[in-house]
């Protein structure tokens, strides 16, 4: 796949960024002004480009007038979040806008469905030896329908959303039950030994003691 | 009710007053004065008559006894008296004491109670009565030297002295109504003309009241009204002003929390961003590190944020304590703190030069506009900073020939966290909060901050500090920072 393009004069913000998308195979490459973006994306080819509005010189506006004929995606990454702002950036052909300050999994959530509806990412995802369908909710295990309740979906939903990053317990509990937690943190352990029944993944899905589960990154 | 009809109404009101009984006094005086000439005619022709009577009957006393005195007697005499029946013949009647009715031509109409009445009257009484739509005066006189006690009584129709009064009445009635109309008229019509002037007020406090503040009343009655009208013209003008005031100081805060929203973003970003990862699972060691590296980071920004920002509004409340300093030490300790300026700094400023000020604030202010003279690329390379003497005061000032600041801007650049390029400044570290400082500083030491700009020449600022033991530097500007001192 294409690398993405952030555009974002902030390093804090682009670095966010950059360690939200890289565990999920997005590769980033990052631009801090509009004429940096320029040179990069005359360079090389690119997915998607996440952009800042307020840039030091040419602002993401003309940046954007300038990607348009390549028909790259854009997605606005800005703290410009007037309703003016917002409809100026969509008119001109941006994608998606995200508002900042914005959750990583929100930001991870849009750019994955944008590379879907653009078919830029298939739309099954093959983890360890399983495909994963996130449109149908449907899961395969080596061409073999594997059927998971909606629980364990949502569980293998996150482990896969973070993949390579030890989940702590509460937040697995909160990001899956939600508002019915479960009285004992005993049935997250039940869940994740169904998982790993159902799905082969014995070896790849390992709990970290006193802290959690982790689902092994890429293989 | 409007006061143009209250004041027709008023006039109209007295105006009938005075008509109603300056007529009914003229009636009732013509009434009078014929009524009482009818009646002198009538008793001078009734005294006639009954001497007449008095001395027919005498002539026929000898023949005829006092007790047996006989109708027709008396009724010969009075025919004799009132001779042949003609049309304003006298209408009479002779009765006894008692009231018999010995002889008469009164009309039929005459009630007898009113002859009895005018009997009761007297020789002198005279009785006006009104019977069948007429108007009859009656007089009763006892006749003199008769046998026995006789009473003529006479009566006179007087129905054309009523029907005159009550002529007199309705013309007077229509006098006074054509009178009235054109006086109700007249009335209105100046009372409107009156108040003319009051409508023009009115209407100009209406707009004023729904918000448009350019309106004044043209009012020109060389009279109170006019006072009033250049009174409220006055009010105007000073609500005008109140309200351009206000809505300029709404706009000026609308601006800076906008501004320090947006300001709050980036930091906020980073920090939910980098927390949310790490509160959700252990991250790579290296991973680890950038997001602790850039939360401290943002975290220090915010600090040094709401420091500046605490600075602000702490110069803008109170001021700050001024005494005498010397000048080319602040310079040098401006300097001093800025060891890494990428332009070269060029001092010039006498080395007696003192002035009222506060040391650590002037620093401030200084390195302040020399950070900015230097982010503004100079094209030679240099940042130059002095003091210049003046009559009373010293004129510090900083001056770069870099890219300056556009004509645009050059009015909101001392609005917190404003910027001209809103990525350049950021990049370099700015808050935006440095120009708004430098002004507050200013106006603490009883300066405004000027600002010389030419897009793509530099741009040159200055202030002015008293000297010591001199009066205020620039006129009517005072010192916000002597009330806190």
């Amino acid at each position: 796949m294409e690398p993405v393009l952030i555009v974002e004069d902030e390093a804090a913000i682009a670095d966010l960024i950059e360690l939200t998308l890289s565990p999920h195979g997005y590769v980033c490459r990052k631009a801090a002004s509009a004429e940096q973006a320029a040179d990069l994306l005359d360079a090389g080819r690119y997915s998607l480009v996440l952009l800042d509005v307020m840039l030091p010189g040419a602002d993401g506006f003309a940046l954007l007038d300038y990607i348009g004929p390549t028909g790259v995606p854009v997605i606005f990454v800005t703290a410009r979040t007037g309703v003016d702002d917002r409809v100026r950036g969509l008119r001109a052909g941006a994608y998606d806008y995200i508002a900042k300050p914005f959750a990583p999994a929100e930001l991870l959530a849009r750019v994955d469905g944008l590379m879907r509806r653009t078919g830029r990412l298939g739309p099954a995802l093959e983890v360890w030896g399983v495909q994963i369908d996130p449109e149908r909710h449907s899961v395969r295990r080596g061409g073999v329908p594997v059927r998971l309740r909606p629980r364990e979906y949502e569980l293998m939903m996150t482990l896969v959303r973070n993949r390579g990053i030890t989940m702590y317990r509460d937040v697995l509990l909160q990001q899956v039950w939600g508002a019915e937690e479960p009285e004992s943190s005993r049935t997250l352990d039940i869940h994740i030994s169904r998982l790993r029944s159902k799905l082969g993944w014995q070896h790849c899905l390992v709990s970290v003691p006193k802290v959690g589960y982790r689902l092994e990154g890429a293989p | 009710m409007k006061f143009a009809v209250k004041i027709a109404a008023a006039t109209m009101a007295l105006l009938c007053v005075t008509l109603g009984a300056g007529g009914a006094h003229s009636v009732r005086q013509n009434f009078a004065a014929a009524r009482s000439a009818a009646l002198n005619s009538c008793a001078a022709e009734h005294r006639n008559l009954c001497f007449s009577m008095e001395t027919a009957l005498a002539d026929g006393r000898d023949a005829q006894s006092a007790a047996l005195l006989a109708s027709p007697a008396i009724a010969a005499a009075a025919q004799e008296l009132t001779g042949p029946v003609r049309e304003n013949a006298p209408m009479l009647a002779a009765l006894t004491q008692e009231g018999s009715v010995l002889w008469a031509t009164l009309p039929v109409q005459v009630p007898y109670a009113e002859v009895r009445r005018a009997m009761d009257a007297g020789e002198t009484g005279a009785v006006y009565c009104r019977a069948d739509g007429r108007y009859w005066l009656l007089m009763a006189t006892p006749l003199q030297g008769q046998a026995r006690p006789l009473w003529l009584a006479q009566a006179w129709d007087v129905s054309h002295l009523f029907t005159e009064r009550d002529r007199q009445v309705r013309q007077q009635l229509l006098l006074s109504a054509a009178a009235l109309a054109a006086a109700g008229a007249a009335a209105a019509a100046v009372s409107v003309w009156l108040t003319r002037p009051l409508r023009a007020l009115d209407e100009a406090a209406r707009a004023l009241a729904a918000g448009d503040g350019h309106v004044r009343a043209q009012v020109a009655s060389g009279d109170e009204l006019e006072s009033l009208g250049e009174s409220f013209n006055r009010m105007a003008d000073a609500i005008g002003g109140q309200m351009e005031a206000l809505r300029a100081e709404s706009a000026r805060q609308k601006r800076f929390v906008a501004a320090f929203s947006h300001e709050l973003k980036t930091p906020m970003t980073t920090l939910l961003g980098y927390a949310s990862m790490l509160r959700q699972g252990q991250l790579a060691p290296q991973a680890q590190q950038t997001a602790a590296g850039h939360l401290y980071r943002e975290a220090a920004r915010l600090e040094a944020l709401s420091g500046q920002l605490l600075r602000l509004m702490g110069l803008e409340a109170g001021g700050c304590a001024l005494e005498e300093t010397s000048l080319p030490a602040v310079l040098h300790a401006a300097a001093d703190s800025l060891p890494d300026l990428p332009a070269q700094l060029c001092l010039a400023c006498p080395r007696d030069a003192r002035a009222l000020a506060n040391a650590p604030l002037l620093i401030d202010l200084v390195r302040n506009l020399v950070l900015n003279a230097a982010a503004a690329s100079p094209c030679d390379g240099k940042v130059r900073v002095g003091c210049t003497e003046e009559s009373a005061a010293w004129t510090l000032w900083v001056e770069d020939k870099g890219r300056g600041i556009p004509a645009e801007a050059l009015a909101h650049v001392t609005e917190p966290f404003y910027r001209v390029d809103a990525g350049r400044a950021r990049s370099a570290g700015g808050a935006g909060l440095g120009l708004a400082l430098c002004r507050q500083i200013a106006q603490a030491h009883g300066s405004e901050l000027h600002i010389e700009s030419r897009a793509g020449c530099g741009t040159r600022v200055w202030l002015t500090l008293k000297k010591p033991g001199a009066g205020t530097p620039e006129g009517e500007e005072t010192a916000r920072g002597e009330a806190g001192a």
